[in-house]
C-alpha cells in the first residue's frame, strides 16, 4: 500500500504492490517483484524450512506469465521493485512498524 | 471523488440480480462512509416496525471513509440491520481486511435485500456480482467454509487475495446469538446479524477487488502516515501494552479499579485466577488487521488451527464472568464461538444466566455451577441449536425471561452487559443504558478515559459532568466508525490528530466541531430509527442488580444522570429528539 502509494502518484492499491507477504503456518515471508521472465520455468519443486514445505514457486521472486500477481491490475504490465530508487530507501521498510521488514545487502560470497 | 468511491452495489437475493448505483457526494460528505454511511441507508430504506427475520428487512454493509487510503488503524467495516435479539437497529464491526478489500472493488456499501430460495454465497469481483448456489457449504463452520470456497476458487493466488465474510451453522439453524466471521475474525456488537443472514439464505460473501483508492494529495498522505506511526509508537499503550498483550492488560487495570466483575455481576474480582495478560502474552502470536501500526489482536497457534482473537471480552467474559480458569478452555470457547459464528459477549453471558440459574436451583437440565467444564458441551450445544442449548440461544433475555427470571439477565435492550462493572464506571453505565445498539461498549468506549485519565481527567464519581462527557465520547466514536478507524486508536491519538489526513485523502478541511456534529447526526439517526422500532424511554435503563444492589458502597446513579443527558442531547423528558435538534443535524424531512 506504501509502496503503491510512493510509486504511482496519489494512488492506493496493494495489488500494485512489489511486495507480497506469504503466509505459512503463521510465518510470513516477504517476495519481492523481480525481474519479468517470458516464459515459466518447469522447476515444479517444494523447498523445505524450519516450518514446513513451502512451494518454490510461490516464494520465488521472478514474476512469470504463470503467475497472476506482480502485474498492474488495469494494463498487465509486470511490475519491478526498484527499493525506491538509490540508494536503496524502500518505503515498505519505513512504514512497517514490527521492523519485520529489513533491508539486508549480501554479497555473493556470502551466499554460497 | 478522492478518499471514496462513490458507489454501492445493490443485491437482491429473490431476484438474484445486482444494480450498482451512485452515492450522492453530498451524503458521503455528511456520513463519511462506514456506520454513518450504512445506518443512513439502512434508515432510509426501511421502516423501524419491520420483523428482523422477514424478507423485507435489508442488511448493509459499508467500508470507513478511510478504509483502503493506508491511514493507520483505519480497517473497520460496518453491518447494520435490525436485531432479532435487541429488536434495535444494531451494528457489527468488521475488522481484518474485508473494508479496505470493498474499497478496492470500486464500492463504498453492499445493500443485501430480499431472501434467496436456496442457500447462496455472493461473489463480488471489481464491481461484478455473481450470485452463486452453496448448498456444498451450508452446514460447514465457518474456517471450512472459507477454505472450501477459497478452492473452489480455480486461481489459487486470486484465491489467497479474496476476503469471505461468512455465517456458520448458528446462523443457518437460527440461533439469536450468531454473528458472522470475516476470515478469522468474529463481528464483535452484532448480535443476530448471523439469523438474520440465515434467514435469507445467505452463506458467504467474498470480495476481491484489483482497483485503486485514489487520494488527494498522496505524498503528503504518506508523511502524515509516517508521523501517525509514530504517535502510536510513542505511547505506552499502542507502542507496548497493546502489541503485548492485546487488550488484555485492560484485566488488571479493571482489578486494580474494582469494576472486574465476577459471577453474572454478583460479585468483582478481589484477585486474578490465573487468567492475567502475562499467561495470555505466554501462549499466543501477535496478528494485526489492515495497516495497523498496533496489531493487538493475540492468537493461538497450535499445529492444525489458529484460534485469532484472545481478547479482553472473550477472557473477561468466559474468564470471569463464567468463571472459567482454565486459559486452555476459554481459547477451545473461542474457538468453538469462531467456528460457530456466536457473538461472544452475549453467549458468555447467556452461559452466566444459565450458571446462575443452576446455582439457585431453577435449572436443571444440567450441571452448570460457575466454572463448570460442562460449558464446552453447552456450547456445542447452543452452535447446533439443541437441548439445553436451544434455550441459552435464544439469548439471555428470553431464555432468564422463560424461567420467570427475568432480573437475572444483565444486559439492556435484549444485549448483554460487556465485562465491566458500571457501579464503579458511571460514564460507561450511562453510555450503556443509552446505548442505540443495547448495551455494549465499543460505540463509546469511555473507559479508556475513566481508568487511565489518557486526554482528560475525569472524576469517577461526579454525577454533573457525566453526561456531557458520554455525549462527547459517543459522538466521536460514531464519527470514528464512520470514517473506519479502530477505536483502540484512541489509546494514543487525540481525533484532532486525524483530521490532517481528511485534507490529503478527501481534499477538504474540516474541524473537530464538525466531525463531532457527524457523530451526532448518526446517533440522532439511529435513535430515531430506534423510536420507531417501538422502544421508548424506560428502555434506556440498567438491570435492577446494578442500580440497587451498592457495591463498595457505590450503585450507577442513572435516575440522575438521565435527565442531564437528555437535556445534553437536545431530546424532551422522553427521550425523543426536539425538533430543533434535528433542524441543526439536518434531519428534518421535506
Amino acid at each position: 500500500m506504501a509502496c503503491c502509494l510512493n510509486h504511482k502518484m496519489d494512488t492506493v492499491n496493494p495489488r500494485r504492490a512489489r511486495i507480497r507477504i506469504y503466509n505459512k503456518n503463521g510465518h510470513f515471508l516477504p517476495v519481492i517483484a523481480g525481474p519479468f521472465a517470458d516464459a515459466a520455468c518447469n522447476t515444479k519443486a517444494m523447498i523445505e524450512t524450519e516450518f514446513g514445505l513451502v512451494d518454490m514457486c510461490i516464494i520465488c521472486r521472478a514474476s512469470c506469465p504463470h503467475k497472476t500477481f506482480f502485474f498492474e491490475p488495469d494494463t498487465g504490465i509486470p511490475l519491478k521493485c526498484d527499493f525506491c530508487g538509490t540508494p536503496p530507501n524502500p518505503t515498505c521498510v519505513k512504514v512497517c512498524n514490527t521492523g519485520a521488514l529489513e533491508l539486508i545487502e549480501v554479497s555473493e560470497d556470502e551466499l554460497f | 471523488m478522492d478518499g471514496w468511491r462513490g458507489q454501492l452495489v445493490r443485491i437482491n437475493l429473490t431476484k438474484g440480480s445486482s444494480k450498482i448505483e451512485p452515492i450522492s457526494e453530498k451524503i458521503l460528505k455528511d456520513y463519511l462512509g462506514g456506520r454513518g454511511l450504512a445506518v443512513r441507508i439502512y434508515t432510509q430504506e426501511v421502516d423501524g416496525d419491520i420483523d428482523p427475520l422477514d424478507k423485507k428487512n435489508k442488511v448493509v454493509i459499508a467500508a470507513g471513509g478511510l478504509c483502503g487510503t493506508a491511514t493507520p488503524c483505519a480497517s473497520i467495516a460496518s453491518i447494520v440491520t435490525k436485531s432479532p435479539v435487541t429488536n434495535t437497529i444494531v451494528c457489527g464491526r468488521m475488522q481484518g481486511y474485508f473494508g479496505t478489500e470493498l474499497k478496492f472493488c470500486g464500492l463504498d456499501a453492499i445493500v443485501i435485500e430480499g431472501k434467496a430460495e436456496y442457500p447462496v454465497v455472493v461473489f463480488i469481483t471489481d464491481s461484478s456480482v455473481s450470485i452463486r448456489p452453496a448448498l456444498q457449504y451450508w452446514g460447514r463452520t465457518t474456517k471450512e467454509t472459507q477454505r472450501l470456497i477459497k478452492a473452489d476458487l480455480k486461481d489459487r493466488w486470486a484465491a489467497r487475495e479474496s476476503f469471505i465474510a461468512c455465517i456458520g451453522p448458528a446462523g443457518e439453524k437460527g440461533v439469536s446469538l450468531a454473528t458472522l466471521v470475516n476470515e478469522d475474525y468474529l463481528v464483535t456488537g452484532g448480535v443476530g446479524i448471523g439469523r438474520v443472514l440465515g434467514a435469507k439464505n445467505l452463506k458467504a460473501i467474498v470480495v476481491k477487488g484489483t482497483q485503486d483508492v485514489t487520494v488527494s494529495n498522496g505524498q503528503k498522505c504518506l508523511q502524515a502516515i509516517f508521523s501517525l506511526k509514530n504517535r502510536f509508537n510513542a505511547s505506552p499503550f499502542t507502542g507496548e501494552k497493546l502489541p503485548k498483550y492485546g487488550n488484555a492488560f485492560l484485566l488488571d487495570a479493571c482489578l486494580k479499579r474494582g469494576v472486574l466483575p465476577i459471577n453474572n455481576f454478583k460479585g468483582i474480582a478481589k484477585e486474578l485466577n490465573g487468567i492475567d495478560e502475562n499467561n495470555i502474552e505466554r501462549i499466543t502470536h501477535r496478528r494485526a488487521c489492515f495497516s495497523c501500526p498496533i496489531g493487538c489482536v493475540r492468537t493461538v497457534r497450535e499445529k492444525d488451527r489458529e484460534i485469532v482473537g484472545l481478547d479482553y471480552e472473550t477472557v473477561a467474559s468466559f474468564g470471569y464472568l463464567c468463571g472459567i480458569d482454565d486459559l486452555d478452555d476459554i481459547s477451545e470457547i473461542r474457538f468453538l464461538c469462531t467456528e460457530f459464528g456466536l457473538d461472544i459477549l452475549n453467549t458468555a453471558s447467556s452461559i452466566a444466566c444459565a450458571m446462575e440459574l443452576y446455582e439457585e436451583g431453577a435449572l436443571k437440565d444440567m450441571e452448570l455451577p460457575f466454572g463448570s467444564k460442562n460449558i464446552i458441551s453447552l456450547l456445542k450445544q447452543i452452535g447446533k441449536n439443541k437441548g439445553l442449548g436451544k434455550e441459552v440461544g435464544k439469548g439471555g433475555s428470553i431464555f432468564a425471561n422463560s424461567l420467570n427470571r427475568s432480573h437475572i439477565f444483565m444486559g439492556v435492550k435484549g444485549n448483554a452487559i460487556p465485562p465491566f462493572d458500571p457501579r464503579g464506571l458511571w460514564g460507561l453505565g450511562l453510555h450503556m443504558a443509552t446505548s442505540n445498539f443495547g448495551a455494549y461498549h465499543l460505540n463509546g468506549l469511555t473507559v479508556i478515559e475513566e481508568l487511565f485519565n489518557i486526554h482528560e481527567k475525569v472524576e469517577p464519581f461526579l454525577v454533573e459532568k457525566k453526561p456531557e462527557f458520554v455525549k462527547k465520547i459517543q459522538d466521536m466514536t460514531a464519527s470514528l466508525d464512520a470514517l473506519g478507524i479502530c477505536i483502540n486508536a484512541l489509546f494514543a491519538l487525540k481525533v484532532n490528530n486525524i483530521l490532517p489526513i481528511f485534507d490529503f485523502v478527501f481534499g477538504y478541511k474540516i474541524d473537530i466541531e464538525e466531525l463531532l456534529l457527524v457523530g451526532e447526526r448518526i446517533w440522532n439517526l439511529e435513535r430515531l430509527f430506534n423510536l420507531k422500532a417501538g422502544l421508548c424511554q424506560s428502555d434506556d435503563t440498567l438491570p435492577k442488580r446494578l442500580i440497587e444492589e451498592p457495591l463498595n458502597g457505590y450503585t450507577c446513579p442513572l435516575g440522575e444522570m438521565l435527565p442531564i443527558y437528555y437535556k445534553e442531547r437536545g431530546w424532551d423528558k422522553e427521550g425523543k429528539p426536539k425538533k430543533e435538534t434535528l433542524e441543526r443535524l439536518g434531519l428534518c424531512k421535506g
